[in-house]
């Protein structure tokens, strides 16, 4: 019921005597208003700053540089003086939505700006200095949609970086690192812990792959991220940190059963002696902490974290890690009678089977044969452990 | 303070930009224009509107005119340009290192591409590429297969602008 009915109806009891207006009032206290999700304002402030962007590129021509410039800059301070009053003064969603368009016209201010004077790039520095921008605007306000504005800025800057000019922008790399994780670390939200992770993630990625072409230093990257999760005392960054870490994990070991049969990614591995230090004493460091803590069934993360592409057969490792992974949350699931751990142990089980499938069949079987087959494999399974899970859930309720 | 705080911020973004275009206009004052030989082409970037791109003679440069080791993909270099006879500059000396500039030479910085073996060359970009020009204009630069002659001024701070296409 929401709040609205309760009224109505409540409204009907008071006259009828059957309860006192002051009760009703407390019953009122048990339904909260539900404050107004502020994402359809952005996005129509979203809308109105790429209008702006568009119209203004597409009229360019005709009007003189200097206009130009002074367009841009009043309708970037407008929006700010604007936002900031209405933020303070009348709505801060409406507030907000002018200050993310004032963020926005900052930023393709710039860009228009070097098209306008043929200005020379070389980096994704025009990105670095929006990104900042959009920081300060964010550590001035404290809100979270100023939060996302800025990390997403920060990372589509760092892919920009990558593809057009095949580099990890290390400027923009020390805002994410310096800047940003300082917001994460004290406000410790898990929105903000969620993106930052995935934000890092995909930066890892990038500067394995575009500056090093070396990818085993991701290993220690999600490790780094993993024992960062594992290390912090608040609930909101930790299980953002270390879910999404072991998630990438897992995709990367996935693709370590595919390459690892591929000459060139086992003999591209450099810095061998540097790389299995650092690897040794991060994982030491999480076994250490583990036992402390008494997780031990928390190895089985771990697991995932084995550097396979030092054996010969590094991806049938690769392949048996991920069912050493699944199967073992599949029976802790089952023992400890935890839904959720099943729930994941069942996905990672049924990729595993997948890849496995994939693996070992394609080569060797039909096309159509392979398909049909792989089919009816993943049927049986998912009826198998689909009546497990309900056995369990049954339980769990009756219990 | 957080007044204080938000009025810093908008007034440094509105520096960086008014930045961008008086160091635009100072180059024409105290900058060094140069002629350089070009071949163009002409796609579209979703972050711009229509421009061409532009690739230049002195990003060839041959190996004999390298000076000092050879750097790797993306690494800082420098080049000495001369005029030649037609007016147009061409590749005296480069190296990683910062040279000195004789009197009628110009130093540009550039990024190290690869060694084209074929060719014996070494390739170098100075971010200069890209002119860009009003919308729907740039067909014309398409057709246009021959070399172009593009102006470009060099200021002391090291910038760089297209100014003209010809």
């Amino acid at each position: 019921m929401n709040r609205q009915q309760v009224r109505n109806e409540g409204n009907k009891w008071v006259e009828r005597g059957i309860i006192e207006p002051h009760q009703l009032d407390e019953i009122m206290a048990l339904y909260p208003k539900r404050s107004q999700k502020p994402i359809l304002l952005t996005l129509a402030a979203i809308f109105i700053g790429l209008g702006f962007l568009s119209f203004i590129a597409s009229n360019w021509g005709v009007i003189p540089d200097i206009a130009r410039m002074a367009i841009i800059i009043m309708a970037m301070i407008g929006f700010y003086i604007a936002g900031d009053k209405v933020y303070r003064t009348r709505s801060e969603t409406v507030g907000l939505s002018l200050l993310i368009i004032a963020v926005l016209i900052f930023g393709s201010g710039i860009f228009l700006t070097g098209q306008m004077y043929n200005y020379t790039s070389f980096s994704a520095f025009p990105f670095f200095v929006w990104a900042l921008a959009a920081l300060l605007v964010f550590a001035v306000y404290d809100e979270r949609s100023l939060f996302v504005i800025a990390i997403v800025i920060t990372t589509i800057g760092q892919v920009y970086s990558a593809v057009n000019f095949s580099e990890f922008n290390v400027l923009l790399g020390l805002l994410f690192v310096l800047g940003f994780s300082h917001y994460v670390y004290h406000r410790a939200d898990w929105l903000y812990a969620t993106l930052f992770s995935l934000s890092y993630l995909l930066q890892t990625v990038i500067l394995a792959f575009v500056e090093y072409q070396s990818y085993h230093w991701l290993l220690v990257c999600f490790l780094i991220l993993y024992l960062i999760g594992m290390v912090v005392p608040k609930e909101a960054l930790r299980i953002p940190f270390t879910k999404l870490s072991v998630a990438a994990m897992f995709i990367l070991v996935v693709c370590q059963v595919f390459f690892l049969e591929v000459e060139f990614f086992t003999e591209s591995l450099g810095g061998e002696l540097v790389f299995l230090t650092i690897w040794i004493v991060l994982s030491l460091s999480a076994v250490f902490l583990l036992w402390k803590k008494d997780h031990f069934i928390l190895l089985l993360n771990l697991v995932l974290f084995l550097p396979v592409f030092y054996l010969e057969a590094g991806s049938m490792v690769a392949l048996i890690l991920l069912f050493i992974y699944s199967l073992g949350w599949l029976l802790r699931g089952y023992q400890s009678e935890t839904p959720d751990i099943v729930t994941k142990g069942t996905v990672a089980f049924v990729i595993s089977t997948i890849v496995a499938y994939t693996q070992l069949a394609w080569d060797f079987m039909d096309k159509s044969l392979f398909f049909f087959i792989g089919g009816i494999l993943l049927f049986l399974l998912s009826f198998f452990l689909e009546r497990k899970r309900r056995n369990l859930s049954k339980r769990g309720r009756t219990v | 303070m957080k007044r204080f705080a938000f009025y810093g911020v908008v007034l440094l973004q509105v520096l960086f930009l008014a930045g961008m275009s008086v160091s635009y206009y100072a180059m024409d004052a105290f900058g060094q224009t140069i002629k350089l030989e070009t071949a163009p082409v002409d796609p579209r970037d979703i972050f711009y509107g229509d421009y061409v791109i532009l690739n230049y003679e002195i990003e060839m440069i041959e190996e004999k005119k390298w000076s000092g080791e050879i750097p790797e993909y993306g690494e800082a270099v420098y080049v000495l340009l001369e005029e030649s006879e037609n007016g147009l500059f061409q590749v005296v000396d480069a190296s990683c290192d910062k040279m000195e500039t004789k009197a009628d030479q110009v130093r540009l910085k550039g990024k190290y591409q690869w060694h084209n073996e074929g060719q014996s060359v070494h390739q170098v970009t100075y971010g200069i590429n890209r002119y860009y020009v009003e919308e729907n204009t740039g067909k014309q630069y398409e057709q246009q297969r021959e070399e172009m002659v593009v102006e470009v001024v060099v200021a002391p701070w090291g910038q760089k602008k297209i100014v003209s296409l010809e």
